[in-house]
């Protein structure tokens, strides 16, 4: 069965699977470098990548995300409520 | 099913080839293992090159029949390849296949890229069609990312250190000093590993492959065509005993788990049913360490060290030359470079020049050895199994 994924599918919050910080942008990314890129796993269970924006803390893995906007396809989360 | 042997096994060196032309280093790789497999060139029935971006950092596509052409491979089906970072493996399958199906007596595999002469954006760009540009690229994802989300995990779950990870870039630097096909072996110290630019945390520079021109190339015959040529051999055959291919998800956010890739599990599985073995019974590997932390997740997936016990591993030594477990005495892609086409192919030249017991950084009696080779953001993969054999 095809692992479809579709925006816009209702939940905007998540757990942090894992993230890194990206130092030099590829080409055709809108993003200044550094950015931080993220795997989250939303409350329906699908699984994203996406943008990472930190809040007052230093993420840690595990803990809860929240979807701030999203910019087509490009996703943005941070690990701040308030962000 | 039909025996397959490797009769013969040619290289360029990897590194820098300034001004090659990509078709040279092929037809040189090749021309080295028709030599060395002593068959007859209106032997070799079918041509697979493995390749990922020669159209977009060369401008030369319809290698494969290029390559034949300068070969004198005549009236022949040459067909190029591409998995991303797996298309040697896959080329190699390929001439597997012909051989083990009965379609022909002899094929050849092919492997071949250049990038040195590409500028980094350039190459990034390029490598980067590997990626899902629909659900990954967005984010701004890279390759050296990928591994970093992965390690950042691995770490999380298992303990896994930064020192432990440096071990494997320190033992495969070392392995390539004593490849003389290798394009960055060295002695290094960790401080020199851990104040290395920062690329995308946690990886550092001394924890990626370089970029790389080279090729390989292997040439397998049936059991009628090793039977003849048998007398007059000076070197001996190597047995293809498995070599499978799989898929994982396209999309890095697919994957189960991101400190395992599931096509290595099932490859590696695969592999080792269809050559009636067990993990323990594998002298070496030469394994797809793109990225230093891919060598430990890796190793794990391949069922040859246990789950989380990847870092130990190498860190005690265990996984040297002279350990329990051989892994990437060649230097990998970390030393001896990754022309990404070429990779899968040149792990076959390394595993075969071990069992033939004539490698520069010889494993003691090595008689079992596997490649495995990792595509994408692990959407292919290949797995082969090899037994060393007297004629």
């Amino acid at each position: 069965m095809h692992d479809e994924f579709e925006l816009g599918s209702g939940s905007t919050q998540g757990v942090l699977i894992s993230f890194t910080t990206i130092r030099r942008a590829p080409a055709g990314i809108s993003l200044t470098s550094p950015y931080h890129v993220c795997v989250v796993e939303m409350t329906n269970g699908l699984r994203v990548t996406g943008v990472l924006e930190f809040g007052d803390s230093e993420p840690e893995l595990g803990q809860s995300v929240y979807e701030l906007r999203q910019d087509g396809m490009q996703i943005h989360f941070s690990n701040s409520p308030s962000h | 099913m039909p025996r397959v042997f490797v009769a013969g096994i040619g290289s360029t060196t990897f590194g820098k080839h300034d001004g090659t032309p990509i078709e040279h280093l092929a037809v040189k790789a090749a021309a080295f293992a028709i030599e060395d497999a002593q068959v007859d060139r209106s032997d070799i029935g079918a041509l697979y090159l493995g390749n990922f971006v020669s159209g977009p950092l060369n401008g030369k596509e319809v290698l494969a029949g290029i390559v034949a052409d300068r070969l004198g491979l005549n009236n022949i089906p040459c067909t190029k390849v591409e998995g991303a970072c797996a298309s040697g493996g896959i080329a190699f399958r390929h001439a597997y296949l012909a051989v083990s199906s009965g379609s022909v007596d002899a094929a050849i595999a092919i492997g071949v890229e250049t990038m040195t002469h590409a500028k980094t954006p350039q190459t990034t760009a390029a490598l980067n069609c590997a990626m899902d540009h629909e659900y990954d690229s967005p984010s701004g994802l890279t390759f050296p990312g990928l591994f970093g989300l992965a390690w950042r995990m691995h770490s999380q779950r298992y303990g896994t250190t930064r020192d432990e990870v440096a071990a494997v870039v320190l033992k495969n630097k070392r392995n390539g000093l004593r490849n003389p096909l290798a394009q960055m072996g060295a002695e290094i110290t960790i401080d020199q590993i851990c104040s290395s630019a920062m690329i995308c945390d946690p990886i550092q520079l001394y924890d990626c492959c370089p970029t790389s021109d080279g090729a390989a190339a292997v040439v397998v015959i049936s059991e009628r065509l090793m039977r003849q040529l048998g007398p007059s051999r000076k070197v001996p055959f190597v047995e293809a005993l498995s070599s499978i291919q799989t898929r994982g998800s396209s999309r890095i956010a697919g994957h189960r788990d991101l400190v395992s890739f599931d096509a290595t599990v099932s490859a590696a599985a695969i592999a080792l049913q269809r050559a009636a073995l067990s993990p323990a019974q594998i002298d070496l590997v030469e394994l797809h360490d793109c990225f230093s932390i891919a060598e430990i997740i890796d190793s794990e997936d391949l069922s040859l060290v246990p789950r989380g016990q990847g870092g130990k591993w190498v860190m005690e030594g265990r996984t040297a030359v002279d350990g329990d477990l051989a892994i990437n005495p060649s230097g990998g892609l970390l030393a001896k470079g990754h022309p990404v086409g070429a990779t899968g192919v040149a792990q076959v030249y390394e595993v075969v020049k071990q069992l033939r017991h004539e490698h520069p950084n010889q494993v003691q009696n090595a008689r079992i050895g596997m490649t495995h080779n990792l595509g994408g953001t692990g959407v292919a993969c290949t797995v082969s199994i090899f037994r060393g054999i007297d004629t």
